[in-house]
């Protein structure tokens, strides 16, 4: 690995805005490849998850994590044609009715394109239907409810009850996310619950691409 | 009836002026502030106090549902009692009804005294993002952080000065661009859940029961969702 690389990592980890934005420039001088560097942006940010969850990082830091790296795929974007590798189905996303909670929403959306899915954002405090009328108009496979609130576990059931009613739900994967475990998951109905981004990506690219459904671990 | 109670430091203020009014004198374990964010750490917190707590009838959870933090909570030997509401803000509103009807206006994030004093809190996290990111930043990840958040507002529970903390909310209002509105707050749940009057409000387990999925969800008026959304769905296909 080039010592540019390993550099990345470290910055992306201490969210050094400007070091991050100059090592992607120079990686790009150099004839790095583009994916490559983002990939070690990716780890980066996997790190800052694990602080994170140590208490060492805050909310509003995991947003700079998430703007450094909207920031250097525009850099990389501009210099560059870059096309995702594989394209995925649309997968449909909402926060449930009720709910305005929208942060890791958004970072999951926001790697999950990076990552080459095709996404349909339905925004905060989505009434059931509106998630039907996406599943049908995008002829969508997954749709994830998210949620953070208490009151988001029924509009994810009601949301699940609607989608049997109109046929959809043995073709359609519900993933539920925020607040979320077993529980929630049995309660609502879903088939799958994720408290991390990297989950998510994984999780919908097995049921997309690798077309498997897998167990669910905590 | 030998009783404790076993609250959220945040509410210090507002269980001291419950229990001021109601004169009981239960012994008080609280746990710190701030665990909501981790609802594993906060449901292991609670666990282990009320597995501490010996020789009480009854333990009196001054706690919102947060989550799923107090989802599988139980007793072995002694009766649980807490308010089935979904965070403290309905305990200081006075119920969810109250909450809802303000979310309705406008996406509002409440503070109180208690908040402002012992959570890790969104004024605290605003100046760490100015020492570490900048002012531009800050701005940007504020925006971001506070989405459809329109509006602050204080609640006035009665039990601090509102005067104390206003100046530094109005303040920090301005600086976000945000509203802010005082409201009164209503301390009703804290004085029944004292005093016993523990009706259709609060959750009672007996020893041995543990808090379910169906206590914290209400599942009601599934039946008439169904019928509603099933002819909007017509209607808009």
């Amino acid at each position: 690995m080039l010592k540019i690389q390993k550099m990345l990592v470290g910055a992306m980890a201490r969210l050094d805005e400007t070091m991050v934005m100059n090592l992607v420039k120079q990686g790009l001088q150099m004839g790095i490849n583009p994916y490559v560097l983002l990939e070690e942006i990716r780890i980066g940010t996997d790190r800052v998850g694990e602080l994170y969850s140590k208490g060492e990082y805050f909310l509003s830091d995991l947003i700079m994590a998430s703007e450094i790296f909207k920031e250097v795929l525009t850099l990389v974007n501009r210099d560059r044609v870059v096309t995702a590798v594989v394209s995925y189905p649309t997968v449909i996303f909402g926060t449930v009715e009720d709910d305005i909670h929208d942060i890791g929403k958004n970072i999951t959306t926001g790697i999950m394109r990076y990552n080459g899915f095709d996404i349909c954002d339905l925004g905060v405090d989505v009434p059931g239907p509106k998630f039907v009328e996406a599943i049908e108009q995008y002829n969508s496979r997954v749709v994830c409810l998210t949620g953070l609130i208490t009151e988001a576990f029924d509009s994810m059931k009601n949301t699940i009850t609607l989608l049997k009613e109109a046929g959809l739900r043995s073709r359609t994967t519900v993933i539920i996310g925020g607040l979320v475990n077993e529980s929630v998951k049995n309660y609502t109905g879903a088939d799958y619950w994720a408290t991390d981004c990297t989950k998510v990506n994984e999780l919908c690219r097995n049921i997309l691409v690798n077309n498997k459904r897998i167990m669910q671990s905590s | 009836m030998r009783t404790a109670i076993l609250a959220c430091q945040t509410l210090k203020a507002e269980l001291a002026l419950a229990i001021k009014e109601t004169k009981v004198d239960f012994p008080i374990i609280y746990v710190e502030s701030g665990l909501h964010k981790t609802p594993e750490l906060l449901h292991k917190r609670i666990q282990e106090e009320i597995n501490r707590i010996d020789n009480v009838d009854v333990i009196l959870l001054l706690f919102g549902y947060c989550g799923n933090s107090l989802l599988g909570i139980k007793s072995d030997r002694t009766k649980l009692v807490l308010p089935k509401v979904d965070d403290c803000i309905p305990l200081l509103l006075g119920s969810c009804e109250a909450r809802k009807n303000i979310a309705k206006e406008m996406g509002t994030y409440f503070l109180t005294q208690g908040w402002l004093e012992y959570e890790d809190n969104l004024l605290r996290e605003y100046d760490r993002c100015i020492k570490r990111y900048g002012q531009s930043r800050t701005a940007k990840i504020m925006k971001i952080m506070l989405g459809h958040y329109k509006r602050f507002m204080l609640i006035d529970t009665g039990a601090y000065p509102v005067e104390t903390v206003l100046p530094q909310t109005k303040e920090f209002a301005e600086r976000l661009n945000m509203c802010h509105e005082v409201t009164p707050g209503s301390l009703r749940l804290f004085y029944k859940l004292l005093q016993g009057e523990w009706d259709e409000e609060f959750l009672v387990l007996e020893p041995g029961k543990a808090v379910a999925m169906s206590d914290i969800c209400s599942g009601n008026n599934q039946q008439e969702f169904s019928q509603t959304t099933a002819l909007q769905l017509c209607a808009n296909k």
